[in-house]
């Protein structure tokens, strides 16, 4: 059992739990996840580790409630414990020093990407992170990213802070840049990874993405996080998740992230789990 | 019992050719439920097998064993109607026995052995085996065996399957501390992820899970060595560490279209059903489709293991193997099983190409025909391509059952070890010991996909020697 | 009085007194509004509806201004739309809104469908009510094409405690239709207005839940919300639904028309029928879940030495035959739950008459009238619809509680009040209309037929009881309304008090078609013991059946997970739910109502009557050969009606709840509706468990 230190909204839908996990904090390394179970009878699932503590023991995530597993972990007040929190798992994020890394992140990924930022920062890379939201009132963490990178560009989609617009201004940003980008890493939903890549692929720019798909185990066992980049079948849990976002089969990640939707809609409605989150 | 309670005749009068017949439940009804497909015996029938054994001076069913069980001593006793001490005689040498008296191949192994397989009346020493475990289990908690003196040395065991626990309990048995390291949220490892229900039902796994913990061993899940801490971690604080984590490495046959909505393997489609419990779904929190025509690709005993549990979510089954019937490398009794429960076989056919939808489910196999030619390397007779046979088959759901490799992780984060072409650790074959100091490892890590039983040899074996080293020198005060 | 006035340059005809925005709809000009609902006063709150009239100043609403003789009005000039626009973009101020401008939206839509479970809606994308929404449709339709103030989230927590519906104010709009819909309709005011100024915005009084502050969850609110703030559970994660098919609530005699909301070829909702203000939370709520229940049966299951073996419908018709072939007409009998279709009954009665040449058909539902089902059926050949509450100057509620199930009676009895009619009812404890009626009697619990009678005799003229009696010998058109529990329980009583006061009558009996039932003479039935063979179609297995019984089991659902073991040899058919097959029943007022199929069946499950006609068949008998409803009611229409008689069905058959279907309560199906309260039939009269 992993006791939940804290779990509260940090802008709506998005929360972020902190698990008491001594062995994952001791080990996780920047790009990693754990699968979590949030009760004896959930299903697994997969969330990117977006902060940890060594010293204390604690790891940090930041996730979206967005079906019935999410919901019950939303669900659980801090004092509550999770049933498994396994990890670190996956691959970390390839750190170098690059030159100048553009950092984006979005949704949960403006969570991900800061442990990601600093320690390309901490490798003497310039570090310049993008931020993507829908509306002011869904960012979050502005501080912390802000003393990770060198840069903070902010873009929302009804230009209530920063640059109005989507990801769609990713090339205008690159362009505006006083040093080029020399790598691109992207944190966020798929469609944000997509439609990011597609924007780097004529800047001939290197764009690493992190795929998060379905899982069972998060091990290699059950490839159920099948993808094919470059050709060729990867498993995402141990293969990734990070991958070279231009080399990516996005429209196999968008339908097999769809896969079970059908159930995935069945099982809210007669669980009825999504009644006790916040 | 009354008239059998007295002495086993020393030689029977005649010989007694007549193999007891396990119940099993009907076709027609099991093909529907999870509930166990055989019944095991009876303890009049079990007394009855029991009795035809000739009780051999050099008994060859044990060399069949790879765990050498003492196979006339725990006979003996059942014919003798002491149940207890066949219990005893047995877990000497095996401490899952009601796990292996389900799911070993006996007729490949110790009744293979058998003097009377000659004029096909052998023992059905499985039966009788599972016989003693669930007579153990009905009588209460299992009598715990004596613990040598601790020897304050400690074993790291990575993996919770088979071979793991094998090792567990004998060193625990031999004095010392025992940590079980397990990535999956519960123990057991392919016994409880894999092997499905109606043919090892989970409660016996938890069982010998729970007899192992009040032995002594502890037990973490939800932990992989290999990333929550690595094999050199580990080897700071134990003294010796085993793997025994198992071939978890799906494999996929090479063709277009394996990623389509509907492919899965059988590690996912077992995985969903027996560790997740997708079957009650949507009781259960994890989905599996309802698929209506479901492709099992393989002849193994896990292509087996699909095929019935696909039948038993409601579809209709087609199992396609490449080669005909008796080159089949699963169990006939489960080939029979699946038979019986209406599972289609459709032999000498290579699926060639997964077709799907507009919306990449899928939709049906392209297959080629295959006609048998030459035997290979294994004995069996190679399938050829009948050129120009193409030919469509419809499906939903295409499941690939062809086999597993071990899983990379610990190769891959344990510099040192000796991996090889086919990604198993490089261990000597009687020790288990691998080619890093202190690190032993066995089962299908080692030996590739393979048995219960062979893993639990090799937990065996790498007990035996991970004691002898221990032991070794300054004369730690082990008992040998 | 008409008036001509022109609107967008084309002349029109109005009555006086019509508001300008009446005459325009009424004429096919469209004005956008929001906080304008059908039924309700105009409010002018949203101002959407702003116009321009030669001859005024500014721009007055629409909803608010009366027509007058040779007004010109226009209603999409520049002005007007530019005006529309501004107001448009204040409202977005306060509601998520970022994927309405957003480029990306479709193909962001199109790639990440899943975020549709979203748990808090941050913009249309991710909201229940999008492609429903009124306001997404209005800007749309303005052409607006951006935001311009600041948005402001309001960050109140989305209220998901009750249990049939979240609530999200930070979508709210504040048009009021909630609050109004709740409070001019259906004359409770559990809805208010919370704070003020900008922190403005709708809660219960108190900011109690719902189920706190005494709601029936009828439901209203939802509809009558433009907006996503407020979505039933069941639907919320579906999107936009395929369609709507006509249908009615088999949940209680009132059988109120629903209109039954499909996708993917399932239901998941049910609204109210064209024209009804509300349904009670049964039938609002209750459908999606009970026909989509994981329990539902799917296959056609033999059951042999208790264990449950798949088998097909040929097979089970074959073998059905096979027992009934042999089976002596006093060995069988068949018992039929008053939740099925007329045309169910009429097929179940054929069948036994003409195929086992047996007793009738008993009703299930008989067993709950063992209180006098003679003076219940003539009480209920008395009943009349609830429209006679209309006309009636006093509304005597016996028995009645229209909290939850039931509650459309609440809003009529309220109306009644307000008109000047008195309002009396009698029941033990707390329930509606106790509080706002004007003589509230409280017998002791199993005293209330004493009570009744004494009323009818008038023997008491003391206190409450003198006060009552008082009341009824003033009224000129008294309407005694009963409940459920009394129509069963105390018939004989209410049948003294009826004719004692002359008055005309309304009936609730709790089954859904239990009027269909008495028309098709299924409600007589003479004692028998129990035979060897049973069909039960949606009814629940007796007690202590012999081991050599046979029985099928026809029904819904799987009553008991455990059912094969409960009993040794027979069948389960699956049978179709009301919610996907045609069919019809008859109301409390004898109306017949007809239903069509919004669904498919699940697995092999059949209509109830075809699978009669399936087994009739097997056995070789004529006659049973139709191939849809309508060959079944041109049948019927042929046959005279029977006289409605509910005799005392035989001990062994268990007496259905208030509120089963199909022989389970409903509760069981659907979750939230044991959260309502503890159901009275919770304990006694249930078949147990094994």
């Amino acid at each position: 059992m992993f006791q939940l230190l804290e779990n509260k909204m940090l802008v709506p839908n998005l929360n972020l739990a902190v698990f008491k996990a001594p062995e994952v904090a001791a080990a996780a390394q920047p790009g990693q996840f754990v699968i979590i179970r949030p009760r004896e009878d959930s299903e697994r699932i997969p969330m990117t580790i977006s902060d940890w503590d060594a010293q204390r023991g604690t790891i940090s995530v930041v996730y979206m409630v967005v079906g019935k597993t999410t919901a019950e972990l939303a669900g659980l007040a801090a004092g509550d414990s999770a049933a498994t929190v396994v990890g670190p798992l996956g691959n970390p994020m390839e750190l170098a020093h690059f030159g100048h890394v553009v950092c984006v992140g979005g949704c949960y990924g403006i969570a991900s990407i800061y442990p990601i930022a600093l320690a390309l920062k901490a490798l003497d890379n310039r570090v310049t992170v993008v931020i993507e939201a829908r509306s002011a009132t869904m960012l979050y963490w502005q501080k912390k990213l802000r003393s990770a990178a060198d840069e903070l560009i902010v873009i929302t989609r009804d230009g209530t802070q920063g640059l109005p617009g989507h990801i769609d201004r990713l090339p205008g940003i690159l362009a505006g840049l006083a040093e080029p980008a020399d790598r691109v890493i992207i944190n966020g939903c798929n469609y944000l990874m997509m439609r990011g890549a597609q924007a780097t692929r004529p800047l001939g720019i290197r764009t690493i993405v992190s795929l998060n798909t379905l899982m069972i185990d998060g091990t290699g066992m059950c490839g159920v996080c099948r993808c094919t980049v470059a050709g060729t079948t990867k498993f995402a849990c141990v293969d990734g998740p990070h991958f070279d976002g231009h080399e990516v089969d996005w429209d196999e990640i968008a339908r097999r992230r769809q896969a079970y939707l059908g159930e995935e809609v069945q099982t809210l409605v007669s669980s009825r789990a999504e009644r006790m989150s916040p | 019992m009354s008239d059998q309670s007295g002495q086993v005749p020393k030689t029977p009068r005649k010989l007694d050719l007549h193999r007891r017949e396990m119940p099993k439940q009907e076709a027609a009804v099991r093909r529907r439920n999870f509930s166990e497909v055989a019944l095991g015996y009876a303890a009049e029938t079990a007394v009855e097998e029991a009795r035809r054994c000739l009780q051999c001076k050099k008994p060859s069913c044990v060399n069949g064993c790879p765990v050498n069980i003492n196979i006339p001593a725990f006979i003996h006793a059942i014919a003798e109607g002491d149940f207890q001490s066949g219990v005893r005689t047995l877990k000497r040498d095996n401490s899952l026995p009601s796990v292996c008296g389900r799911v070993c191949p006996q007729e490949d192994q110790c009744e293979k052995e058998c003097v009377l397989v000659k004029r096909r009346g052998e023992v059905a020493i499985g039966r009788l085996e599972r016989f003693l475990g669930d007579w153990e289990a009905a009588q209460g908690p299992a009598e715990l065996p004596e613990r040598a003196q601790p020897t304050g040395k400690k074993v790291a065991i990575v993996g919770g399957g088979p071979a793991g626990l094998t090792a567990a309990a004998d060193l625990v048995k031999l004095g010392h501390e025992v940590v079980i390291y397990e990535a999956l949220h519960k123990m057991g490892g392919v016994l409880s992820y894999g092997i499905p229900e109606f043919r090892l039902p989970k409660r016996i796994v938890d069982r010998e899970v729970e007899y192992l913990r009040r032995l002594g061993v502890e037990m973490r899940t939800d932990f992989v060595v290999g990333k929550t801490r690595s094999v050199d971690r580990l080897l700071e604080t134990f003294d010796a560490v085993f793997l025994a984590t198992g071939a978890g490495l799906p494999w996929f046959m090479e063709m277009d279209g394996n990623n389509m909505n509907g492919v899965y393997s059988a590690n996912e489609y077992l995985t969903r059903v027996n560790l997740m419990k997708a079957s009650d779904f949507p009781r259960a929190s994890t989905p599996i489709k309802p698929h209506k025509r479901v492709a099992v690709l393989g002849g193994g005993n896990v292509a087996m293991d699909c095929a019935r549990t696909a039948l038993r979510l409601g579809g209709e089954v087609m199992v396609l193997y490449r080669r005909s019937r008796v080159e089949m490398p699963a169990r006939l009794e489960e080939i029979e099983n699946a038979e019986e429960e209406g599972v289609i076989f459709r032999y000498l056919t290579l699926p060639i190409r997964t077709l799907g939808d507009e919306q990449h489910r899928v939709s049906g196999l392209e297959c080629l025909r295959m006609e048998l030619g030459e035997p290979d390397a294994s004995g069996r007779r190679s399938p050829v391509k009948v050129p120009n046979s193409e030919f469509i088959l419809p499906f939903d759901c295409v499941i690939h059952a062809i086999g597993n490799s071990p899983n990379p992780l610990i190769a891959a984060t344990t510099p040192d070890l000796s991996i090889s072409r086919k990604g198993t650790i490089v261990v000597d074959p009687e020790t288990g010991k691998s080619s890093k100091e202190r690190v032993w490892a066995g089962g299908d890590v080692a030996s590739g996909a393979a048995t219960v039983i062979n893993a639990m040899g090799a937990g065996r074996r790498a007990a035996k020697s991970i004691h002898d080293y221990l032991c070794q020198p300054d004369g730690w005060n082990c008992e040998k | 009085m008409s008036v001509r006035l022109k609107i967008n340059g084309r002349w029109i005809t109005a009555e006086r007194g019509q508001t300008v925005l009446e005459a325009a709809r009424a004429n096919g000009i469209e004005i956008p509004t929001l906080c304008d609902y059908p039924g309700l006063p105009s409010h002018g709150s949203c101002r959407m509806c702003i116009v321009e009239i030669e001859g005024r100043a500014n721009t007055p609403t629409a909803c608010t201004t009366p027509v007058d003789d040779g007004m010109v009005v226009e209603t999409d000039t520049a002005k007007v739309r530019e005006l529309r626009q501004d107001l448009l973009r204040m409202l977005l101020a306060e509601h998520p809104a970022a994927c309405l401008f957003c480029p990306e939206n479709q193909a962001c839509e199109e790639c990440m469908v899943t975020l549709r479970k979203a748990g808090v809606t941050t913009g249309c994308h991710n909201c229940p009510a999008d492609r429903q929404c009124s306001l997404q449709k209005i800007i749309e339709d303005s052409g607006l094409q951006s935001i311009a103030y600041p948005p402001r989230y309001r960050a109140l927590r989305v209220e998901k405690y009750d249990p049939f519906f979240d609530r999200d104010y930070n979508l709210c709009v504040l048009c009021g239709r909630c609050i109004r819909v709740c409070e001019s309709l259906h004359f409770t005011n559990i809805l208010t207005y919370a704070r003020r100024g900008s922190q403005t915005r709708v809660d219960t009084s108190f900011g109690r839940t719902h189920l706190e502050a005494g709601c029936s969850f009828c439901g209203a609110c939802i509809d009558a919300c433009p907006t996503g703030a407020l979505w039933e559970k069941t639907r919320k994660w579906y999107g936009a639904p395929d369609g709507e098919v006509a249908s009615v609530c088999p949940f209680c005699s009132l059988g109120c028309e629903i209109r039954l909301v499909h996708k993917n070829g399932s239901v998941i909702g049910a609204l109210p029928g064209e024209g009804l203000p509300a349904l009670c939370v049964k039938g609002r709520f209750g459908v999606p879940e009970l026909v989509n229940h994981p329990d539902r049966l799917k296959d056609v299951l033999h059951v042999s030495a208790g264990e449950a073996v798949k088998s097909d419908w040929n097979e089970a018709s074959r073998l059905a035959a096979e027992v009934l072939s042999g089976c002596a007409p006093d060995d069988f009998a068949l018992i039929v739950s008053a939740n099925c279709s007329s045309e169910d009954f009429y097929v179940a009665n054929k069948f036994t008459r003409q195929v086992m040449r047996s007793a009738p058909v008993y009703l299930s539902a008989a067993a709950r009238y063992r209180g006098g089902g003679q003076a219940s059926a003539r009480l209920l050949a008395l009943s009349q619809p609830l429209e006679a509450l209309e006309s009636a100057d006093l509304i005597f509620c016996l028995g009645l509680d229209a909290q939850y199930y039931q509650s459309v009676v609440e809003p009529r009895l309220r109306q009644a009040k307000e008109r000047g009619a008195k309002l009396l009812t009698i029941h033990a404890g707390e329930h509606v209309p106790g509080r706002f009626a004007d003589v509230w009697l409280q017998p002791q619990p199993f005293s209330e037929g004493e009570m009744i009678n004494d009323l009818a005799e008038g023997r008491d003229d003391r206190g409450q009881l003198g006060a009552a009696l008082h009341l009824l010998s003033e009224a000129r058109k008294p309407v005694l309304i009963v409940g459920p529990d009394y129509l069963a329980r105390l018939p004989e009583a209410v049948e003294r008090l009826q004719k004692a006061a002359g008055a005309g009558l309304v009936a609730l009996p709790a089954e859904g078609n239990l009027m269909g039932s008495l028309r098709a003479g299924i409600g007589a039935a003479p004692a028998g013991r129990l035979p060897r063979v049973l069909y039960l179609i949606g009814a629940a297995l007796p007690h202590d059946l012999p081991g050599d019984s046979f029985v099928l089991i026809q029904n819904t659902h799987a009553l008991q997970a455990e059912l094969p073991h409960l009993f040794h040899e027979g069948l389960m058919l699956p049978m179709a739910a009301f919610s996907e097959t045609d069919g019809s029943l008859v109301d409390q007022s004898g109306k017949m109502k007809c239903y069509s199929a919004a669904a498919a069946p699940p697995g092999e499950a059949l209509p109830g009557w075809k699978i009669l006609c399936q087994i009739a068949q097997a056995l070789g008998k004529p006659g049973f050969d139709y191939g849809c409803v309508d060959d079944i009611r041109a049948e019927m229409a042929g046959q005279a009606a029977e006289r409605p008689e509910i005799s005392s069905p035989p001990e062994w058959i268990a007496a259905p709840g208030e509120h089963d279907y199909h022989g389970a309560p409903l509760d069981k199906w659907v979750a939230g509706l044991g959260d309502l309260q503890p159901s009275p039939q919770e304990e006694g009269l249930r078949v147990p468990v094994a």
